[in-house]
C-alpha cells in the first residue's frame, strides 16, 4: 500500500469528518476503481467456479484505500456506503455485459475482459434486483442502503448496522422485510 | 408504488410476521379490507420470508454456505448434534466423534471472512504446544481442520458448564469464594503460559465452571484458537479482528486494542484476567462493552489505551446495586469496603496500561490474591508503612494489645526502617530486658495503633505521615519521668521520617533525642551512635551548618563504643580516619597510602575480634563509607573503591536484605567505579539493590532515587540508553523534591542525564539538560572540582572547555581546604589570555548560562594559589571571575567577599594601595549580608578572608573575620582538623602582630 494510493481517500474522509463534505460523492469513483481492480485480481486467482466474497473485496479495498489509520466513525460509514454502492455498480455492469455478450454484443468485448473469468452465467436476476431496489429506494433511501450494504457489499447485519448508525435489530428487521420484498418483485425468484 | 404504499406494506408485514401463519389472512383482511392487491403482495412476501432461504448474488458467497451446516451435518469424523453457543467467531456445536472412539465433543465452526488456509496452518503450528497442555482447568483442544465449504473448525473437549460470572452470581458466591475460584483460573493460565500458549481471548464465556463431586472447577476453553484465527495484525486480518472486537473489546488489553503489531504476550492475558476478576467482584467490566462500541473505533481504542479504570470499590459505591451486592452475600457499602485497599490495588496492577507494570505471571497474580486472603501485605500495594502496620495488626491483633514486645515491634514496623527487625531474636531479648522502660511507650503506641484498627475504615488519604505527625504531637510532655522511653520513641520517629524522605522532620526528632541523651548523661553507646549516624546523614542531606560536627560526634561515640571491648580496633580505625581527613584534598598520595595501611589493619583486626552479627560491625562499615565520602572528589579512585567494597560487603552480611544502607554503599561503589568505566562490574548488584529497596521502601524516597540514579548511570555506560533514561529522569524528579536546591545530589543527577543523552546521540535533549546542569552546578553551595563541572560545556563550547581544562591542569586540583595551597605547575598566562578572549566574545551574549559557573571556577582556582607570585595573572583571573559572580546573589556573598579581598591584596602587592583600600572596604562592607555564616564552608571562607585582610595589614578587619569564624569552624570540625590547626596558627600570628602576646601564647599552648 503506497502513500499516494491511500492519500486521496483518507483526505476525503478527513474532510467528511471535518464537516467540509456531507456526502461522499468524491469517494465513489476512487472506491469504485479499486473494487473493480480487486475483483479482477481475485477472480483470476480463484479457480473457476469458486465463489468470491464481496465482503472480502470490500474489506480489502478499505485496507488499500484507507489503510490502518482509522478514519473515524463517520469516515467508516461513508466509506462503506460508497463501497456498497460501487459494488452494486460493478455487479450490475458485469451482469449487463454478460447479457450483451450472450446476445451477440461482441463489439464491446475488449472492454469486458476484466470480469470474464468468473465462470458465471450472465445474471438477469441481478439486474432485476437492481431495478427493484431502484424503485424502492426512490421512496425510501435507507432501504436502498441496506440492500447495498447487506446484499451487494456482503456485510453482516452488524456491520450494516454500524455503517448506517442504526441498531442491529433494525437491520435484521428491515433485511427480513427487504428480502421478502425483493423476492416477490422478481419475475423469476432467485434460488 | 407510492411511499405510503411501501410504508403500509412494511407495517403489515412486520405485524403479521409476529403471528402464526394461519392468522395471516385474517389479520390482513382486518387491517386492509379495501386493497386486495396490497394484501396479496404482503402475503406473498410473508411466504417468502417464512422459507427464508439463502439470498445472495449468484456466484458470490455473501451468506450462502453459512446456512448449509447444521445439526445432522457431518464434518470429517464428527457429526453435529446441536448448537450450544454462538459467538463473535462462529457457532459451537455439540458433536459426536465417530472414530477412533465415540465421544461427545465441542466443535466450533469459524465464521466466513477469514482465510481458511492461514487459520488452519496457524492452528497446525500451535498444535504441538496445545498438546503439551495438561491441566484439569484447561479444556483440551483435540483437533482442527476445514469443512468441505472451506471454513475452519476446531474440536475441543466438551465442557458442560456455565460461564464463571453466571456461576458465581447464580450461587451467590461471596467475594472470598470468588477469589478462591479465580485463583484456579490463574493456575490454568499459568500452566498454559509455561507451555508457551497464550490465550488472547480470555473472557467469561471462555471460562466455564463445572461441578466435580459438588466442587466447582473452572475450565478455560478456546486455548490456541484466538491465535490461529488472528496472529499479528496485518491488512488482511484487520477486519476479522475488527469483527471480533465487536464481541469483546471490554476484555482486550491496551496493546491488543492498539493493533500496532506489537507482539501480544502473556501479560496481555493477565490484563484480561484482571478484567475478568473485576467483573467477578464488581459485576461489571472496567469499560462498558456497549458504550465502547457506540463510541466508535478510534475512541474505543483510546479508552482502552488511556483511560484508567475506576477503582473497583468506587465502582461499587457509585453504581453498585443492592441486588449486585446480595449476589455476593453482602450489602453495598460492605462490598465497597471489602474491595477497598488490597483488591483495588491488585486490580489496578493487573489492569495497568503499561504491561511492564502488571503482574509478571499468572501465578504472581494468584499469589497476591492469596496474600490478601491471608492478611499478608500484597505486592500490588503502595508500600506504605501504615498499610503494612494495618496488615500486621490484623494478623496479630491480640498480641498487639497484650504484649509490650510486639508494641515495640509494631513501632519499628510502622517505619519500615528495619524490615524484619522484630524477627531478630536478639532484639526481642533486649526489648524484654527493658520491658519496664518500654511500657510507657507501649501504652502510648497502642493508642496510636488504634487508628489502624481494621474495623475502622481508614481514609484513603490517611498517610503514614499523618500517623507520625499525630504521634509527634502526642510525644510532647508525654514522658515526664521516662526520658529514655522518649529518646527511644523520638529516635524511632526520626528514622521513620528519614526513610520517608522527610529530613527536616527527622532532624527535629533526632535533635530532641540527642538533647535528652545529653541530659540523661548516660546512654547505650551503640544506640547513641546509630542515632548520631542517622542524624549526620540527615544533616548532610540538608547541608546543615553542623553536618561535620554531627559526623565528628558520631565518630567519637562510635570510637568509644568500640574501644570498650576492642581498644586496638578503635585505635586503628581512628588513625585511618584521621589520615584520610588530612589527605583527602591533597594531591600528595603519601597520606592516602598511609591511610590504606590503617584500613587494611583495621579490617584484619575486625575480622579477628568481632564475631558475625556483632552490632559493632556497623560502625566499622560506616567508618569505611565516611572515608569513601571524603575521597568522593579526589583522584584516589582505586582506594575509594576498596573502601566502598569493604563497606558493601559488611553491610550485605550484617543487615537484612533490602536495607537502605546496603543500597547506599552499593550506589557509592557504582559511582566511583563508573568514573573509571568499570560500572558494568556491579550492574547486577545495583539492580538487585534497587529491587530490594523498592520492596522495602515507599516509592519516591530519596534513598531509592539515589540508587536508581546510579543504576541509570551504570546503564548509560553500557549503552542501554532507553532504560537508563527511564531511571535517570524518574529518580531526578524525586531527588529534586527531597533535597535542598543547593545540594549536590540534584546537580549530580543532572550531570548523569546529560551524559546519557550525549552518549545516546540526542544532542538537543543533552543541551537543554546541560544548561540546567550548568546552572544547578553554578548555584550549588559546594562548588565541585572543575573536572566534575566539565560536562556542562558541551560540544559547542569545546574551545572554552579545553581552555579551562588546560588551566586546571596548570593550577592543580580544587580544594576547599586552606592547607592545600600550591604553586601553579607551569605557565598559565597563555591559556589565561585565550580564556579572556573567548570570554570577551561571550560577554556579548546576555544571560550567559555558563557565566556564573566560569566565574566561580576561576575564583576557586585562585583560592589554591599562594598570593606571592604570578600576581598579574591572578589579578586577571579574579577580575574575570568577578564579572560573573553575581553581586545580587546573597548566597554567594561570602565568595564575593573572598574574591574582593584577594583582589585587594593582589592589587596592593602590585603597588596600587588606593584601589586596594577601596576593594577591601567593599569586601568588609559585605559581611552583614552573609547568609548562613555558621555553615562550615562559610566559616572556612571567612577564615580565608581574615587571613587576606591580615596580609593586607588590616588587622582590625582581619580580627573581626578570623575570630568568630574560627570558633564556628573548630566547633564543627573539631580541634584536630587540619584546617582548624591552620586557622589557629593564623589567629596566633594575628595576635602576635597586634601585640596581644597572651592570647597568642594561649593559642600556642592549646594547639594540639
Amino acid at each position: 500500500m503506497t502513500e499516494s494510493r491511500q492519500a486521496p481517500v483518507s483526505r476525503i474522509l478527513d474532510r467528511i469528518n471535518a464537516g467540509e463534505l456531507d456526502r461522499a460523492e468524491e469517494l465513489l469513483p476512487l472506491v469504485y476503481e479499486e473494487l473493480r481492480r480487486l475483483a479482477r485480481v481475485r477472480m483470476e486467482a480463484e479457480p473457476a467456479g469458486q465463489t468470491v466474497q464481496a465482503t472480502a473485496l470490500v474489506h480489502e479495498a478499505y485496507l488499500r484505500l484507507v489503510g490502518s489509520e482509522d478514519p473515524g466513525w463517520n469516515g467508516r460509514r461513508h466509506f462503506f456506503g460508497a463501497a456498497a454502492q460501487a459494488m452494486r455498480r460493478i455487479l450490475i455492469e458485469r451482469a449487463r455485459r454478460k447479457g450483451r455478450i450472450k446476445h451477440g454484443g461482441g463489439l464491446q468485448r475488449r472492454e469486458l475482459d476484466d470480469l470474464e473469468d468468473a465462470g458465471c452465467m450472465p445474471d438477469e436476476v441481478l439486474i432485476q434486483i437492481d431495478e427493484a431496489i431502484g424503485r424502492l429506494e426512490k421512496q425510501d433511501p435507507q432501504k436502498g442502503q441496506i440492500v447495498n450494504l447487506r446484499y451487494f457489499a456482503g456485510l453482516s447485519n452488524q456491520e450494516t448496522a454500524d455503517a448506517l448508525g442504526v441498531s442491529l435489530s433494525t437491520v435484521e428487521r428491515q433485511w427480513r422485510f427487504l428480502k421478502a420484498w425483493l423476492r416477490t418483485e422478481l419475475p423469476d425468484p432467485p434460488p | 408504488m407510492t411511499a405510503e404504499d411501501i410504508r403500509r406494506i412494511e407495517e403489515l408485514f412486520h405485524r403479521a410476521s409476529n403471528q402464526p401463519r394461519d392468522c395471516w389472512e385474517d389479520l390482513l383482511r382486518e387491517s386492509c379490507p379495501d386493497d386486495p392487491g396490497l394484501r396479496q403482495k404482503v402475503l406473498a412476501m410473508l411466504e417468502q420470508a417464512d422459507q427464508d432461504r439463502s439470498f445472495a448474488p449468484p456466484g458470490w458467497s455473501a451468506e450462502g454456505p453459512e446456512e448449509s451446516l447444521g445439526p445432522g451435518s457431518v464434518i470429517d469424523r464428527y457429526k453435529l448434534l446441536q448448537v450450544i453457543g454462538e459467538g463473535g467467531f462462529g457457532t459451537v456445536y455439540m458433536a459426536e466423534q465417530q472414530e477412533p472412539v465415540v465421544r461427545k465433543v465441542a466443535l466450533k465452526i469459524i465464521k466466513l471472512g477469514m482465510d481458511t488456509k492461514e487459520v488452519v496452518a496457524r492452528f497446525e503450528a500451535e498444535r504441538q504446544a496445545l498438546a503439551l497442555m495438561d491441566h484439569p482447568s484447561i479444556a483440551r483442544v483435540l483437533d482442527g481442520g476445514a469443512t468441505s465449504t472451506g471454513r475452519p473448525y476446531f474440536v475441543m473437549e466438551l465442557v458442560r458448564g456455565v460461564s464463571i460470572t453466571e456461576y458465581c452470581d447464580q450461587n451467590r458466591l461471596t467475594t472470598r469464594e470468588r477469589l478462591i475460584l479465580f485463583q484456579d483460573v490463574c493456575a490454568a493460565v499459568q500452566h498454559a503460559h509455561q507451555k508457551g500458549v497464550i490465550h488472547r481471548d480470555l473472557k467469561p464465556s471462555n471460562v466455564l465452571v463445572t461441578l466435580h463431586d459438588g466442587t466447582p472447577v473452572p475450565k478455560v476453553i478456546d486455548f490456541g484458537i484466538a491465535k490461529a484465527i488472528n496472529t499479528r495484525l496485518t491488512e488482511r486480518t484487520l477486519f476479522t479482528r475488527f469483527q471480533q472486537f465487536v464481541g469483546t473489546p471490554a476484555y482486550m488489553s491496551p496493546e491488543q486494542a492498539e493493533m500496532s503489531g506489537l507482539d501480544v504476550d502473556t501479560r496481555s492475558d493477565l490484563y484480561s484476567l484482571g478484567v475478568l476478576l473485576y467483573e467477578l467482584l464488581t459485576g461489571s467490566t472496567p469499560f462498558d462493552t456497549q458504550a465502547l462500541w457506540q463510541a466508535g473505533f478510534s475512541e474505543m481504542q483510546r479508552v482502552i489505551r488511556e483511560v484508567p479504570p475506576e477503582r473497583p470499590s468506587l465502582r461499587i459505591s457509585t453504581s453498585g446495586s443492592v441486588e449486585l451486592a446480595q449476589r455476593r452475600g453482602i450489602d453495598v457499602s460492605g462490598l465497597s469496603r471489602r474491595l477497598r485497599g488490597d483488591l483495588d490495588w491488585i486490580l489496578m496492577k493487573a489492569l495497568a496500561k503499561e504491561r511492564g507494570r502488571r503482574y509478571g505471571t499468572a501465578s504472581e497474580f494468584a499469589e497476591d490474591i492469596r496474600r490478601h486472603l491471608e492478611h499478608v501485605p500484597v505486592d500490588a500495594s503502595p508500600p506504605s508503612p501504615l498499610y503494612r502496620l494495618k496488615k500486621f495488626v490484623s494478623r496479630n491483633r491480640a498480641a498487639v494489645i497484650s504484649s509490650a514486645l510486639i508494641g515495640v515491634a509494631v513501632l519499628v514496623g510502622i517505619v519500615g526502617v528495619t524490615v524484619g527487625y522484630w524477627e531478630a531474636s536478639a532484639q526481642r531479648d533486649r526489648a524484654r530486658a527493658e520491658a519496664a522502660n518500654v511500657r510507657v511507650v507501649t501504652d502510648f503506641l497502642v493508642e496510636t495503633i488504634s487508628l489502624a484498627d481494621p474495623h475502622v475504615v481508614l481514609n484513603a488519604d490517611m498517610s503514614v505521615g499523618h500517623l507520625l505527625d499525630e504521634t509527634a504531637a502526642k510525644i510532647e510532655g508525654a514522658f515526664p519521668h521516662q526520658p529514655e522511653s522518649e529518646v527511644r520513641l523520638r529516635s524511632t520517629m526520626g528514622h521513620a521520617y528519614r526513610s520517608l524522605s522527610e529530613p527536616e522532620l527527622a532532624d527535629r526528632q533526632f535533635r530532641q533525642a540527642v538533647a535528652l541523651i545529653d541530659e540523661i548523661g548516660d546512654y547505650d553507646p551503640l544506640q547513641f551512635y546509630q542515632l548520631l549516624w542517622a542524624q549526620t546523614n540527615v544533616a548532610f542531606t540538608l547541608e546543615q551548618d553542623d553536618c561535620f560536627a554531627w559526623a565528628n560526634r558520631a565518630r567519637r561515640v562510635g570510637h568509644d563504643a568500640i574501644r570498650a571491648g576492642h581498644p586496638d580496633l578503635a585505635e586503628v580505625l581512628d588513625e585511618f580516619h584521621f589520615a584520610i581527613e588530612h589527605g583527602a584534598h591533597g594531591v600528595d598520595p603519601a597520606p592516602i597510602q598511609k591511610a590504606v595501611g590503617f584500613f587494611e589493619d583495621s579490617l584484619r583486626i575486625a575480622e579477628a575480634s568481632l564475631p558475625r552479627g556483632d552490632p559493632l560491625w556497623t560502625i566499622v562499615a560506616e567508618t569505611y563509607l565516611a572515608c569513601a565520602y571524603w575521597l568522593w572528589y579526589s583522584p584516589h579512585e582505586p582506594v575509594t573503591v576498596a573502601f566502598c567494597s569493604a563497606c558493601v560487603e559488611i553491610r550485605e552480611r550484617e543487615l537484612p536484605a533490602g536495607h537502605p544502607d546496603i543500597a547506599e554503599a552499593v550506589a557509592l561503589l557504582v559511582g566511583v567505579l563508573g568514573r573509571t568505566g568499570r560500572a558494568s562490574e556491579v550492574e547486577e548488584r545495583i539492580r538487585s539493590s534497587v529491587q530490594q529497596l523498592r520492596r522495602a521502601q515507599p516509592r519516591g524516597t530519596f534513598h531509592l532515587a539515589f540508587v536508581e540514579s546510579m543504576l541509570g548511570d551504570c546503564l548509560t555506560k553500557q549503552g542501554n540508553y532507553a532504560e537508563a533514561e527511564a531511571y535517570l529522569l524518574e529518580s531526578h524528579e524525586v531527588i529534586v523534591k527531597t533535597t535542598p536546591p543547593t545540594a549536590f545530589y540534584a546537580t549530580d543527577s543532572l550531570k548523569r542525564i546529560v551524559a546519557m543523552y550525549d552518549a545516546w546521540g540526542k544532542p538537543e535533549l543533552a543541551e537543554s539538560h546541560r544548561i540546567r546542569f550548568a546552572r544547578s552546578m553554578a548555584s550549588a553551595r559546594f562548588l565541585q572540582p572543575w573536572p566534575m563541572a566539565r560536562p556542562a560545556l558541551g560540544p559547542e563550547q569545546r574551545e572554552l572547555g579545553d581552555t579551562l581544562d588546560q588551566l586546571h591542569q596548570v593550577l592543580g586540583v580544587f580544594s576547599y581546604s586552606l592547607c592545600d595551597v600550591r604553586s601553579p605547575d607551569g605557565d598559565f598566562l597563555e591559556p589565561l589570555q585565550r580564556l579572556q578572549r573567548i570570554l570577551s566574545e561571550r560577554s556579548k551574549v546576555p544571560e550567559d548560562p555558563y557565566g556564573l559557573l566560569i566565574g566561580r571556577t576561576l575564583w576557586n582556582w585562585v583560592k589554591t594559589i599562594p598570593l606571592d607570585q604570578h600576581l598579574a595573572e591572578i589579578q586577571i583571573m579574579l577580575e574575570t571571575g568577578l564579572q560573573w559572580i553575581d553581586r545580587d546573589a546573597p548566597d554567594l556573598s561570602v565568595e564575593l567577599c573572598d574574591a574582593l579581598t584577594r583582589l585587594g591584596l593582589v592589587v596592593q602587592r602590585q603597588g596600587d594601595s588606593e584601589r586596594a583600600a577601596l576593594l577591601l572596604d567593599e569586601a568588609v562592607a559585605l559581611e552583614p549580608a552573609f547568609v548562613r555564616p555558621d555553615h562550615w564552608i562559610n566559616a572556612l571562607l571567612r577564615i580565608n578572608i581574615g587571613r587576606s585582610l591580615f596580609l593586607a595589614g588590616r588587622m582590625a578587619d582581619a580580627e573581626s573575620f578570623l575570630v568568630p569564624a574560627f570558633t564556628v569552624f573548630e566547633r564543627h570540625m573539631g580541634a584536630t582538623n587540619p584546617d582548624s590547626r591552620l586557622g589557629r596558627t593564623w589567629l596566633r600570628e594575628l595576635y602576635e602582630a597586634t601585640g596581644e602576646t597572651e592570647k597568642a601564647q594561649a593559642l600556642r599552648v592549646s594547639n594540639p
